[in-house]
């Protein structure tokens, strides 16, 4: 997994990409040079810093979630990005989600998500660890979406998802369950592909 | 708090109004998710709702940097794709903004509203690609939320679907402008001080034409005459000339590549402008030497498909679109060049020289004009389809100028066809019409619609000017001086329109397809239709059986009256090279010949015996030259009132003819009458007659609408005002407080001019009083010259005291008085003299003229120190202190107050979201003083009781104000207004 390779620290606010990180963010994305120099400058504009700490992190789902309460689920993600936990998201790691989740195929996406709902880093989603990602997006969205009256409460949308995907049912999902199970759901399918070629 | 919002948002309260979801979108200016969900409510509401707001819409936009969600930019844009009169409105608001921001280049709202206004122009005249396929900018924050919920699409699919577009939107927001790419715009503005020196207001900000004319979003309004020849002058003003001989080779070219199909226009990316297109498309305006196409722009005009056939749905659509768009641009523009050009000719020459032009602008109707606000086009159900009402007929005759201090108004009778066009390609009317765009397209000859230059005469008109003046109507004195006129009256009433084939060689060429034949009827069904259906095909049989040659040439006619009235414009410029007495001569030459042929010409159509108007006496009492009708009226009004010698009388006089203009007082009957004649010609008595006389007229969707072309004024204040009224109304409305109120509708077309729909059933109570006073003296019966009041006209004209008419009348003033009066308190409108206040025909009182409100006011502070005007006439007409009249209006009056503090918050936010970086004048002592003041109007602090015993004392503070008094006193005295 492209994730796991060691890459070089970058120095903060360099104006520029140098030739050797640009080598190494390019094996490790599916990016060109050209492309990630403009993420880079992109990325800079935003986060002045030169990276994103937590509460930053949450501001940025305030303003895109103003009715509901957005920071747990802000929380479980931030620790999605920030791989190598060191408390603050950096290019790198911003690139390298970028590049999965927009150009990654459904395996790579997958593999990407599945860092999310399995919080302990166990390998493998537990029935609670689902319940708590679960109760912090609908905690996120409010009532601003009307939801099917099978999956209306976190726990019922939890027993959907394990009725469908824990094979084995032992109550918890390992990768491989997790992937099956989310391929064989269309709706989850083409929730994946939000905003595939438009980066 | 979150909850809360959301909740409200979504209440009743919201979806009543879009009033409360704008001033939100102010209030939550710089937070995303609350600004899309706004958005979202907005599309709940119908066209004409979001029209209504669209000055707030686009203030927003321009006037908060910070802003950044692109949810409303978003929003309009898909406004401007739905509704062409959206596009159009939201096109000159941007227009307006870019002149005001013009002086400072540099500063982000210049360059986002340039960017808007450029896009604007790509969706008018772009293919209409979607925006599904555009590609992300470097937008980490909304990318951020993307990636994340790519992530949760496995705990809930439904996430991405619902917040999904939202950070997608986000995401495509262009990367704001950077410093160092913007030395163009600072020689545009520098372009702008030197092009406009002499002359604050030129009609349309010149650098921003230049801005957004790369090859691909073409100039719309360039107010350049397309003129071959560099040197041309066009018309009247010499003022004029260097703004409108400077960009023709770039002018030029925008119009060939006007109409680009969609495959050949860019995406339509809202990204930067691209610069170096635009640095490159300006180089052209420094040489003179004809159209000079860029490789690129040449490459694209060889691709153009030629015929509608090889079109998608979608792009004839567009090119229908782009069609009424580039029309309604020609036409309006050269409305205001008009009004432009008769402030260089003599006032008594005004009004022929008015005709003149009407005359050579109806050669382009009927077309696919019409005019937004004030004659709003049929939405219906699915929005997507709407129906135009067609301008078919601008009858000359009918036209008159209006009196004003320095520019030059006019109103016009405009016929109108409703729901007669639209943008179905499917239509028989609109494939046609396809067919003739496409090969103007393919020929390379688009026609200039509306084109009221004359550069291609402008050697003849040079020559004779030297040789003096008899010399110009010499050659074809012929056709107008005999005397078929009289004759053709009859026949024209069969339905053919004044423009018929002309048997002479053109003496303008409109342009080298030589197409000014235009329509004739349209064959099908008798009805007329669209000029360019018929415009290719050679002319249909004739119904009338009545010979070409016989119809009057009334562009002929037309074109001589407006070189007499060019030579008069000269002679004004170069008028010191020559002794006085001589110029004074030729001047009444020319105007006497003018005058005497504008009879001849223009009212032979009037002739219908049975309707005397006032117009056709004059025109056949019109044996010698005459002076013009504004100064024997003027004249004649000073000899009545010369016992009255102190008065400068000469603004009353104007103003009261500018009233019978529009409202018809007066205008049919005896002029040493007045009294009689009081709502003299009422409009449906008019609009008959109009539709008697109009070719169009027995068309059932036939209708007729009165507007003032003002140009030359910013009517920006003027609409606002008009829109808090109206605001104001609707509260009224909901909390069902029965007052009345007048709803004005105005059209902006830019900082300096505009249309105003005319008040056709109301004169100005100057004008009433000032008749009644005049007739009494000229009767005899009023030695002592009183003035008669306002209660005199109530009586003359609803009938004795306590006849049903008579009461009725009252209780529409009380009604209407008592709306007007918290209004005037609220939004502090001051001048209010009694030529800004009405009397309409069932006795409602109506105000107009708002430019001083809010903040600013007519000189000297201490004038009008009244709450509001309450006169001791109008206490009369309630029947005084005591009467039920005036205890309802006390009644109506807290009524209304207290609906409007209820909603006070959202007024006060309202206005302030206009006040910021606004240039109008009632926000000159800055916005926050304005909304405080305002704020503090409302007596918020207190109780519902303690407000209502505040009305009573702002009646009883205005009540004989002593300042009122003083104020009609001093305009009575120093302009003659009663």
């Amino acid at each position: 997994m492209p994730l796991l390779l060691p890459l070089a620290r970058l120095s903060v606010r360099q104006s520029k990409l140098t030739a050797e990180q640009l080598t190494e963010l390019q094996q490790a994305t599916l990016f060109e040079r050209k492309e990630l120099q403009q993420w880079y400058k992109g990325f800079l504009k935003d986060c002045p810093s030169g990276s994103l700490n937590k509460s930053e992190f949450q501001k940025i789902y305030k303003q895109f979630f103003p009715f509901g309460d957005p920071t747990t689920f802000a929380d479980y993600v931030f620790n999605v990005f920030d791989a190598d936990r060191s408390g603050s998201i950096d290019f790198k790691e911003f690139i390298v989600a970028l590049s999965v989740t927009s150009r990654g195929t459904l395996e790579d996406k997958l593999n990407w998500a599945f860092q999310l709902y399995d919080i302990d880093g166990d390998g493998e989603i537990s029935y609670d660890e689902m319940l708590q990602i679960v109760e912090a997006i609908y905690k996120m969205v409010g009532s601003m979406v009307k939801l099917p009256e099978d999956e209306d409460t976190p726990q019922k949308r939890v027993a959907k998802i394990f009725r469908m995907m824990d094979k084995d049912e032992n109550g918890s999902l390992t990768l491989d369950e997790f992937r099956e199970g989310s391929q064989r759901d269309a709706t989850i399918v083409s929730a994946l592909s939000l905003y595939d070629g438009l980066v | 708090m979150s909850q809360l919002l959301y909740r409200f948002i979504n209440s009743e309260h919201f979806s009543d109004d879009p009033f409360y979801t704008v001033t939100y979108l102010a209030r939550y200016a710089d937070h995303i998710g609350i600004h899309h969900f706004l958005c979202t409510k907005l599309r709940d509401f119908s066209y004409e709702e979001i029209e209504f707001f669209l000055p707030q819409l686009c203030h927003l936009l321009v006037s908060n940097e910070n802003m950044q969600s692109v949810a409303l930019e978003d929003f309009i844009f898909e406004l401007c794709e739905q509704s062409a009169h959206g596009a159009l409105l939201t096109f000159w608001l941007f227009q307006t903004h870019l002149h005001d921001l013009a002086g400072n280049p540099h500063s982000t709202a210049f360059k986002v509203c340039r960017r808007i206004y450029n896009r604007i122009q790509n969706i008018v005249f772009g293919g209409g690609e979607s925006k599904k396929k555009e590609r992300l900018k470097e937008n980490v924050l909304p990318v951020t939320v993307l990636a994340s919920l790519i992530a949760g699409s496995i705990a809930a699919p439904l996430l991405p679907r619902f917040a999904g577009p939202l950070a997608v939107a986000q995401a495509r927001k262009p990367p704001a402008p950077q410093e160092t790419i913007s030395e163009m715009p600072t020689k545009l503005a520098r372009s702008k001080t030197t092009g406009s020196t002499g002359r604050r207001k030129k009609e349309r900000p010149a650098p921003l034409k230049q801005t957004a004319s790369s090859p691909a979003t073409p100039p719309l309004t360039t107010p350049a005459i397309i003129s071959p020849l560099p040197s041309a002058v066009s018309l009247a003003s010499p003022r004029r000339t260097k703004t409108e001989i400077r960009p023709s080779p770039l002018a030029r070219r925008a119009s060939h590549n006007e109409l680009l199909s969609a495959s050949e226009i860019p995406p339509a990316s809202p990204s930067l402008p691209d610069l170096r297109v635009h640095r490159h498309s300006l180089q052209p305006t420094s040489s003179l030497s004809g159209p000079s196409f860029s490789p690129e722009s040449k490459r694209r005009h060889v691709k153009k498909p030629s015929s509608p056939s090889l079109l998608s749905r979608s792009q004839k659509i567009h090119m229908l679109r782009a069609n009424y768009f580039r029309r309604e641009d020609q036409f309006l523009s050269a409305l205001d060049r008009i009004s432009n050009k008769l402030v260089a000719v003599p006032k008594p020459a005004r009004l022929s020289a008015l005709r003149a032009e009407l005359a050579l602008l109806n050669n382009d109707l009927p077309s696919e004009v019409d005019i937004p606000v004030i004659c709003p086009a049929t939405v219906h159900q699915n929005k997507s389809r709407t129906s135009h009402h067609r301008i078919v007929r601008i009858n000359p005759a009918e036209a008159t100028v209006l009196n004003s201090a320095e520019r030059v108004p006019y109103l016009l009778m405009v016929e109108v066809l409703l729901d007669d066009f639209d943008f179905d390609p499917d239509k028989p009317q609109n494939q046609t019409l396809l067919g003739t765009l496409m090969q103007e397209e393919a020929s390379g000859n688009r026609q200039r619609m509306f084109d009221l230059s004359e550069s291609p005469r402008q050697s003849r008109r040079v020559e004779a000017a030297d040789e003096g003046p008899t010399s110009v109507f010499e050659p074809s004195a012929g056709d107008i001086g005999t005397s078929p006129i009289i004759g053709l009256g009859e026949g024209f009433d069969d339905a053919v329109p004044a423009r018929t084939n002309h048997s002479e060689p053109n003496p303008w060429p409109r342009s080298s397809s030589g197409a000014n034949s235009l329509s004739t009827m349209s064959s099908r069904g008798g009805t007329p239709r669209s000029s360019d259906p018929s415009r290719t095909s050679s002319p249909g049989p004739r119904q009338s059986g009545r010979p070409n040659n016989e119809a009057p040439d009334l562009s002929a006619l037309a074109t001589h009256m407006r070189t007499a009235a060019n030579m008069l414009a000269q002679l004004e410029v170069s008028g010191n090279k020559r002794p006085k007495s001589e110029v004074a001569a030729i001047k009444a030459k020319i105007i006497a010949s003018m005058q005497s042929l504008e009879e001849q010409s223009f009212f032979f159509e009037e002739a219908t015996p049975a309707i005397p108007t006032f117009d056709s006496i004059m025109a056949s009492a019109a044996t010698a030259p005459l002076p013009a009708y504004s100064e024997r009226v003027a004249a004649e009004q000073d000899g009545v009132t010369s016992s009255k010698k102190n008065i400068n009388t000469e603004a009353g006089a104007a103003r009261m003819e500018n009233d019978q203009m529009t409202s018809g007082v007066e205008r049919k009957a005896d002029r040493d009458d007045p009294s009689a004649a009081t709502f003299g010609e009422e409009w449906t008595a008019k609009r008959e007659r109009v539709r008697k006389s109009s070719p169009y007229g027995m068309c059932p969707n036939w209708e007729l609408l009165s507007v003032i072309v003002k140009t030359g004024a910013d009517l920006r204040q003027e609409a606002f005002a008009c829109q808090l009224i109206h605001v104001c109304s609707g509260i009224w409305e909901r909390a069902q407080v029965p007052v009345w109120l007048k709803r004005m509708r105005i059209l902006v077309t830019g900082e300096s001019s505009g249309l105003i729909e005319t008040i056709t059933n109301g004169t100005s109570l100057h004008s009433l009083k000032r008749s009644l006073t005049i007739a009494s003296i000229n009767s005899g019966h009023n030695p002592r010259g009183r003035i008669a009041s306002l209660k005199d006209h109530f009586v003359k004209t609803f009938g004795a005291e306590d006849t049903p008419t008579y009461t009725a009348a009252v209780d529409a003033f009380v009604r209407s008085l008592a709306a007007y009066s918290v209004i005037c308190h609220i939004l502090q409108l001051k001048d209010r003299h009694n030529g800004n206040v009405l009397i309409d025909n069932q006795g409602h009182i109506i105000h107009i003229d708002f430019g001083f409100m809010l903040s600013n006011s007519p000189g000297s502070v201490g004038f009008e120190s009244a709450p509001f005007k309450l006169t001791q006439e109008y206490v009369d007409v309630m029947g005084g202190v005591d009467s039920d009249a005036f205890k309802l209006f006390r009644t109506l009056c807290k009524q209304a107050f207290q609906a409007l503090r209820k909603s006070a918050d959202n007024l006060v936010l309202l206005v302030e979201l206009m006040g910021k970086e606004s240039r109008m004048p009632c926000f000159s002592s800055g916005v926050q003083y304005a909304t405080a003041q305002l704020k503090q109007r409302f007596v918020l602090q207190m109780s519902e009781k303690e407000a209502e015993d505040f009305v009573d004392g702002l009646v009883q503070k205005s009540l004989g104000s002593y300042s009122t008094r003083m104020y009609d006193q001093f305009q009575y005295l120093s302009q003659g207004i009663y």
